[in-house]
């Protein structure tokens, strides 16, 4: 499958909203929304798809500056601000600068952090009312250092969380809290669960300004990536390894067999545009990348 | 998603409770007055399960020939290693043939509550394979489209939950649990399973904001908004101790099977050595929270066709804090 096909595809499938769905018989979701501008504007910075999608995630734009998920939605998501937020600031930085801010003040102050008493960091859940995790929590320090609003003191934060949820084998899961030096820590799941490719991509992308600390993370991609089958993990994981000066073409070849061989993913638009981002990686362009 | 009749429409018209709300905005009919739930043994995961509980089955008398059935299994995650956390493929294998035999449109949806990367977890946990055999539908809830519902029985407050559009749009609902115990709740069984339809991305992988707005409360919730219409619980192997992710295999060599969700789970509790009326969710679930609002099942007056509980029965073991819960 060539990445531009997807990029037909992809296009198809805009809504009269200007947001793309999940799957072709869905509806605009905050997150395919995110991702599919991101593919659009990696082929064509100048595609008019790219404003209409992006006055669909300013629709979903709370009164407290961050982001619904999908129309009538009733929480902002952290998760969702932070991908938003990439994804308009990609689009049109000057256009959205008031939004942007009004999201950067979203994810540092508003949201209300969840603490855990192993922890001392202020990190994000995935809303006001989940449990810290790795997930949400990277893709609002990529976020907020995208955007050049995260204070140095929440940088040195977010790297001792990922530190102390680091799995035992390396890699990252969803991050649940775990005392590593307490055995009879309530929650073992850094200890005994394996990582999780597509959360370790994700932390590996929000730490790409302090490579030699999490390059180590990679060796985690090299591992998991050949038993994956999912499109997010692998597009994520070429996105990560592209930031960090890897070779991604085997992620690349993994990622492309399974969206010509496996209807299951083939025919969601959320991973089309996943693919096509990552394949974006193949001209150097990378969204994701700090600095462009 | 085209379709002609809503499930809502349909329970209602066949239940000939025509005008009465069901999923998503009512509580729905009162338990039958007397539960049958089918404990079948069976002693090993083989492509002799359907044969095994086809009598059972048909003792059911379900008339589903066209209707959309959906089979909601747990697949909460797979790390390999033999480990039963997950309901077997060749149960759900069993389970489509039979539902495909009355002339069902079967499919099979599940919102994976630990990771996002659910295809791996379809192939890693061979229900790929399965679902490729059969030509089956599977719908990864957590990209579903979803819908706001009421909460008819509000317990946590929550006043509405964002339920998967595949699962609101189903005809009959059939939740297929693991036979396990969990950290927080005692046990999980079907209607614990439930949970498992909402999407990671509202409610957090796991899904924690039901676990910590008041889990018990947020199970008969759930329960009360997307109520399944059946339960086959796999209990051929189930967890034991630290459950549901990291307790130990427990060999039961049963599948319990009903019509009452509710009475089901109560005999498997029984089977796992576990007092159901201990259980403090399913005590929520079995009584009437109001006159509009009757149980969820029948967990008093229950007819168990099959094998004799005690002659199934095997203590699961319980983590500290449970085991005031053992029978």
């Amino acid at each position: 499958m060539k990445p531009e096909d997807s990029m037909d595809y992809i296009l198809s499938h805009q809504q009269a909203d200007g947001g793309f769905p999940y799957a072709p018989s869905g509806g605009s979701v905050l997150e395919a929304t995110a991702f599919c501008l991101l593919a659009v504007w990696g082929r064509d910075p100048k595609s008019g798809a790219l404003k209409r999608a992006a006055a669909f995630l300013t629709s979903l734009q709370n009164r407290d500056g961050g982001f619904f998920l999908f129309p009538g939605d009733n929480l902002s998501s952290a998760y969702g601000t932070a991908l938003a937020a990439v994804a308009l600031k990609t689009a049109d930085a000057a256009a959205h600068k008031a939004r942007l801010e009004e999201a950067a003040f979203y994810l540092r102050n508003n949201h209300r952090f969840a603490k855990h008493a192993d922890l001392d960091e202020d990190v994000w859940g995935w809303n006001d009312y989940t449990f810290m995790g790795s997930e949400p929590t990277a893709m609002a320090v990529l976020a907020l250092k995208h955007l050049g609003s995260l204070p140095e003191s929440r940088g040195e934060q977010a790297a001792q969380f990922f530190s102390h949820t680091k799995c035992d084998y390396g890699g990252w899961t969803y991050g649940a809290p775990t005392d590593k030096n307490d055995p009879e820590s309530s929650s073992p799941v850094c200890t005994v669960l394996p990582p999780q490719l597509h959360v370790t991509a994700l932390v590996l992308l929000a730490m790409q300004d302090r490579k030699d600390a999490f390059r180590d993370g990679l060796r985690v991609i090299d591992e998991a990536s050949p038993g994956s089958h999912c499109p997010l993990s692998l597009s994520l994981s070429a996105l990560a390894v592209h930031c960090y000066g890897g070779d991604n073409r085997g992620l690349l070849d993994r990622l492309n067999g399974l969206m010509a061989e496996d209807a299951q993913v083939r025919d969601m638009v959320f991973y089309r545009a996943l693919a096509a981002l990552a394949n974006l990686t193949q001209a150097d362009r990378n969204p994701l990348r700090l600095g462009g | 998603m085209a379709k002609s009749i809503s499930r809502r429409e349909f329970l209602g018209f066949s239940a000939g409770l025509a005008g009465a709300a069901l999923v998503g905005c009512g509580p729905g009919p009162a338990p039958k007055p007397r539960a049958r739930v089918a404990v079948v043994k069976s002693p090993r995961y083989s492509l002799e399960i359907k044969s095994h509980l086809a009598p059972y089955f048909r003792q059911f008398g379900l008339s589903l020939r066209g209707k959309s059935v959906l089979l909601k299994p747990n697949i909460v995650d797979c790390h390999g290693g033999g480990h039963h956390i997950f309901t077997h493929p060749t149960v759900l294998a069993a389970a489509i043939e039979l539902f495909g035999d009355l002339g069902a449109k079967v499919r099979v949806a599940e919102a994976s509550g630990l990771r996002r990367d659910t295809n791996t977890i379809l192939f890693d946990s061979g229900y790929k394979e399965i679902l490729e055999k059969y030509s089956v539908e599977f719908v990864d809830l957590n990209l579903d489209d979803v819908e706001k519902a009421p909460i008819p029985s509000n317990l946590t407050g929550l006043k509405n939950l964002y339920i998967p559009r595949t699962v609101l749009r189903s005809d009959f609902i059939v939740s297929m649990a693991k036979m396990k115990t969990h950290h927080w709740a005692g046990v999980t069984l079907s209607l614990k399973n439930m949970l498992g339809v909402l999407p990671g991305i509202k409610y957090g992988w796991p899904k924690n904001r039901l676990h910590t707005i008041g889990l018990h409360e947020a199970i008969v919730d759930v329960g009360y908004t997307v109520r399944p219409d059946f339960a086959i619980i796999d209990g051929i192997y189930g967890i034991e101790g630290n459950g549901p992710l990291f307790g130990d295999n427990k060999f039961a060599g049963v599948l319990v099977m009903s019509d009452d969700f509710l009475a089901a789970d109560t005999v498997a509790c029984r089977i796992m050595g576990v007092n159901p009326g201990k259980v403090e969710y399913l005590k929520l679930a079995s009584r009437a929270l109001d006159d509009k609002l009757p149980p969820l099942g029948n967990t008093k007056d229950i007819e168990v066709t099959g094998a004799a509980v005690a002659s199934v029965r095997q203590d699961f073991k319980l983590l500290d804090e449970f085991k005031r819960l053992r029978l």
